[in-house]
């Protein structure tokens, strides 16, 4: 059973699909702030902008390709992360992922009353192994399925599977120790 | 599934990302890239629709012309008319083939540079056909593409291998002539009745080839593009 939000993304991208390009607005008020997460997340704040201008482009462009019955959220941030990385690769830099700078997008232009969870939270993300920290990124960042997830980072269904699983029980376990 | 609270945790997250003003900016030159699609007949089946249309009243003149006495209409003694005659056939003595845009120039070498154009992340081939006539000989591979560089260019594309015209394309021989670095080519320039957009219709003959662009964008010499492909 999709969620209300898939339900809400869907009829966007399909009224978007047909050519109504005021859709593109809701997406932008639905998503916007994961679009950026994303996008800061792996290219910083100056590039994320130009990142999301580009990925609404392509949304706008490609929404026709997208699928009623796939992962609307999914499908949108992927495309926010391929582009991230396309211009990572345009400018011949690291990706954010591979630095401690990867996560840190609460410490400018964030919200104040929302930061020090969020601190905790990427400090938290910060403790885990590098292949569990992409895990919950894909998963919880980029909305991937178990198996997207294993077909990204080319492992099996079910390693990804339990990668998923401990990865989010050490990121439970970082957290409980960061509120203590 | 997503573990609840880590949802919870992370949704509060995305939740304090402070984004650019919104929607002004951004979205609004996103917009740009929409496009009204015609959920009715594809481009190309709307152009074998005209083609058939044309085959209708060529039959109906056909015979309005076998059953009229001429004698009264000839030209008076000495007067010459002699437009130029093209051989065409039209899309009902073809059939088609679907392709796969990125393994085109296995069909042909001479589809290489729309081969090339979608590997190209700022471009997009849809369709992708190519025609045959019931004795087997090739007589056009079609595609419709979209790059996005600068403006939006909305094309269709024509290699024609035929000495016929496919009748739809018979008029794009007759544009202006001119040369790009080494190309020579034949230009019509017409507006959209659809979007008033500016309308590029190139011709293009080149080693017994044939090469149909009709280019929709708001760059007015939105030819250019189509001839730096075939640099």
């Amino acid at each position: 059973m999709p969620d209300k939000q898939s339900e809400q993304l869907n009829r966007l991208l399909s009224g978007l699909a047909m050519g109504e390009s005021d859709y593109l607005d809701g997406i932008y008020l639905f998503i916007g702030k994961r679009m950026f997460a994303v996008a800061r997340s792996l290219v910083g704040r100056d590039d994320a902008e130009d990142v999301v201008h580009d990925s609404l482009i392509k949304i706008a462009r490609f929404a026709h390709k997208y699928r009623q019955d796939d992962n609307p959220a999914g499908w949108i941030l992927k495309i926010v992360h391929n582009t991230a990385l396309d211009l990572i690769k345009r400018k011949k830099a690291h990706p954010a992922a591979s630095t401690e700078e990867f996560f840190s997008i609460a410490s400018s232009d964030y919200s104040p009353d929302k930061r020090d969870d969020a601190i905790m939270l990427e400090q938290a993300m910060k403790k885990l192994a590098p292949d569990e920290m992409r895990a919950i990124y894909l998963k919880y960042f980029i909305d991937m399925t178990v198996r997207e997830v294993a077909s990204e980072m080319k492992i099996s269904k079910s390693a990804a599977d339990r990668l998923i699983q401990k990865a989010e029980q050490n990121l439970k376990i970082a957290l409980s120790a960061g509120r203590n | 599934m997503k573990d609840i609270r880590l949802e919870e945790q992370f949704k509060g997250y995305f939740e304090g990302v402070d984004i650019p003003e919104l929607p002004n900016g951004i979205v609004a030159d996103a917009k740009k890239s929409a496009k009204k699609r015609d959920t009715r007949l594809p481009r190309f089946a709307k152009i074998a629709s005209i083609a058939a249309s044309f085959v209708l009243v060529f039959a109906v003149a056909a015979v309005l012309i076998a059953r009229t006495d001429f004698s009264a209409m000839l030209p008076d003694e000495g007067a010459s008319s002699t437009p130029p005659t093209v051989s065409t056939y039209d899309a009902s003595s073809l059939r088609f083939d679907d392709e796969n845009a990125y393994t085109l120039s296995k069909v042909d070498k001479n589809l290489k540079f729309i081969e090339n154009l979608a590997y190209k992340p700022n471009a997009e081939v849809t369709t992708v056909v190519t025609s045959h006539f019931a004795d087997e000989e090739r007589a056009f591979t079609y595609a419709e593409a979209t790059l996005i560089s600068g403006a939006r260019y909305d094309t269709q594309i024509f290699v024609e291998y035929s000495e016929l015209t496919f009748e739809p394309l018979k008029t794009y021989a007759d544009g202006k002539t001119g040369t790009y670095r080494g190309i020579k080519y034949r230009l019509t320039k017409e507006i959209s009745e659809e979007t008033g957009e500016p309308v590029n219709k190139l011709f293009v003959e080149r080693d017994g080839v044939k090469y149909y662009f009709n280019v929709q964008s708001s760059d007015e010499n939105s030819y250019i593009k189509c001839l730096e492909l075939l640099l």
